[in-house]
């Protein structure tokens, strides 16, 4: 833990109270209210706050000061408001970082490649685990309660397997042959708790920033908030806002489908509640990109 | 000086804890009087029953903080801060939270070295016919801390002087004049120029007589002829005995 006499020490603060929040040490002191984020290594938000600022790129928390060891930013005070709402304040956000820092990379055949072979062998990998873990299934007499769920299921979770290995081979027909890749800013750690409502939204937590495809971060939130949200009306927001390109949608769409390990778990209820996740998953997935399979969107494609 | 107190507190949540979302530690505690702080620590934040919950609980706990300094210790300058505060989660339902607090600005009376309370060291002066009486002693050397009935008893009941006390590191040597009291060392072969240390040892929890017998060389006889160790208990003082030739 960090020694926050250290902290009030050598930024010379009178504190009133101490908060700790996830990473940040937040201390309401004499002289106004400061948040302490213990910098990570190699991550200079400084720069990149400047970048962002140069690119009108205004949703930023104010960076008072950063050193070797803290970042110190402005307190913000967070307005309570319906985690629905946040999330499209969040995709909002996220498209209006991802239109403002857009440009397009010169990229050679292997990089393609490299996404096409890497996404091939997790999908083989997928199957075999769920192949050995049917077989095992099958081979006891009596099927546990989690594992029953698992049986049942079992075509569901590799129909969504077989759907991401066809489409895998779809994408990369439609992008062997360019040269180029769209890139943006990613903020790469998309969470309802790094969005700020105040008189104004601020997007917090830049730490691990980087740049790359848009549909990265759709991914991450989509991973992180599947089964609380309804995402077919935020996916439609973030387009009207910032339209994906068809082969990045069809990469996002392939990674989505691919279905995650089962979490061990020690007890059979709680082996039962991980395999529903899962399979949650799967199904709303499916619901989500069905629409997008129609006779019609495939003519219009 | 400073002094770091450290509190801890296992604070049992009536559901279970998840995670800790935030936590927010504010106090009034302050100095009272000159030898007292006292306040209460205010621990509140939120929390979410488990991991996955969506939810967040709010919590506040009001933890009261009273502790008194000893007389040796003048505060009138004191001041009471944080110096550092961490929380765990145990047994899943219980908050354990430990705050350091840094007490400055107290100073001590009398140059008394609080690292070396537990031993004193005595030293006779070379000239065993000066004798002074404990009772004067005592008067000028405040900061033994030892009852002035218990010493004057304790030499009565040796027929042995102290001495000149010295604290390590101290210039001051307490000389007291008075009646010359026959001394246990007149037996002694003047010719060597011995002289009588004497060891005020101030019981710790981890001590035993075997302990301090051993730690101080010397005899669990001897030990018992100075002190009344049946009903010893910490932070009492022992006398032990030594004799050192040059």
């Amino acid at each position: 833990m960090n020694n926050i006499k250290d902290i009030t020490n050598n930024y010379a603060l009178i504190p009133k109270r101490y908060t700790y929040k996830k990473n940040a040490i937040i201390i309401d002191a004499d002289d106004g209210h400061f948040v302490f984020k213990k910098r990570a290594n190699n991550n200079n938000n400084n720069q990149l706050f400047k970048y962002l600022k140069s690119r009108n790129f205004i949703y930023l928390p104010n960076l008072i000061k950063t050193d070797d060891k803290y970042d110190i930013y402005q307190y913000i005070e967070d307005i309570d408001t319906p985690r629905e709402q946040r999330a499209l304040d969040l995709m909002y956000i996220i498209a209006m970082l991802h239109n403002k820092t857009t440009f397009y990379k010169d990229i050679d055949d292997d990089e393609y490649k490299a996404i096409y072979e890497e996404t091939i062998k997790k999908i083989d990998y997928m199957y075999n685990y769920y192949n050995d873990i049917i077989i095992n299934i099958e081979k006891s007499i009596y099927m546990s309660p989690s594992d029953y769920l698992i049986a049942r299921n079992i075509s569901t979770i590799f129909n969504s397997i077989m759907f991401s290995r066809r489409e895998i081979e779809q994408w990369y027909e439609l992008v062997k042959d360019t040269n180029k890749k769209r890139v943006v800013t990613l903020h790469n750690n998309l969470d309802l708790d790094h969005l700020l409502r105040n008189e104004e939204m601020y997007l917090l937590s830049w730490d691990k920033s980087t740049q790359g495809m848009p549909f990265l971060d759709l991914l991450e939130f989509y991973n992180r908030y599947a089964l609380e949200f309804d995402f077919e009306e935020l996916f439609k927001f973030y387009e009207s806002k910032y339209p994906l390109l068809k082969e990045e949608k069809l990469l996002l769409f392939i990674m989505m489908s691919i279905p995650r390990k089962l979490e061990y778990k020690e007890s059979e209820i709680e082996r039962c509640g991980e395999a529903r996740k899962v399979l949650d998953y799967i199904f709303k997935t499916e619901i989500l990109i069905t629409p997008y399979y129609t006779v019609e969107n495939k003519k219009e494609s | 000086m400073k002094k770091i107190v450290s509190f801890k507190k296992d604070i049992p949540f009536n559901t279970k804890i998840g995670e800790i979302t935030s936590i927010s530690l504010e106090h009034n505690v302050k100095m009272i009087e000159l030898d007292h702080i006292s306040g209460e620590f205010i621990v509140s934040g939120d929390y979410k029953v488990t991991d996955v919950s969506v939810n967040r609980e709010p919590f506040s706990y009001n933890l009261p903080f009273d502790i008194a300094l000893d007389t040796k210790y003048n505060a009138d300058k004191a001041k009471v801060e944080i110096d550092d505060f961490y929380f765990e989660i145990t047994n899943e339902q219980i908050l354990n939270v430990n705050i350091d607090v840094l007490i400055d600005g107290i100073e001590i009376v009398d140059d008394f070295d609080i690292e070396k309370e537990s031993e004193i060291v005595e030293n006779e002066n070379e000239n065993l016919q000066e004798i002074r009486t404990a009772k004067d002693k005592i008067n000028n050397v405040d900061y033994l801390e030892v009852e002035e009935d218990e010493i004057i008893d304790l030499f009565k009941e040796i027929e042995t002087p102290p001495i000149d006390i010295e604290i390590e590191g101290s210039e001051e040597k307490n000389m007291v004049e008075g009646e010359k009291i026959k001394s246990l060392f007149d037996s002694f072969d003047d010719s060597n120029e011995t002289f009588t240390t004497y060891h005020v040892h101030i019981v710790r929890e981890s001590d035993t007589i075997d302990s301090i017998v051993t730690k101080y060389n010397t005899t669990r006889e001897e030990v018992i002829a100075y002190n009344k160790i049946d009903e010893l208990k910490l932070g009492d003082k022992i006398v032990i005995p030594a004799v050192v030739n040059e």
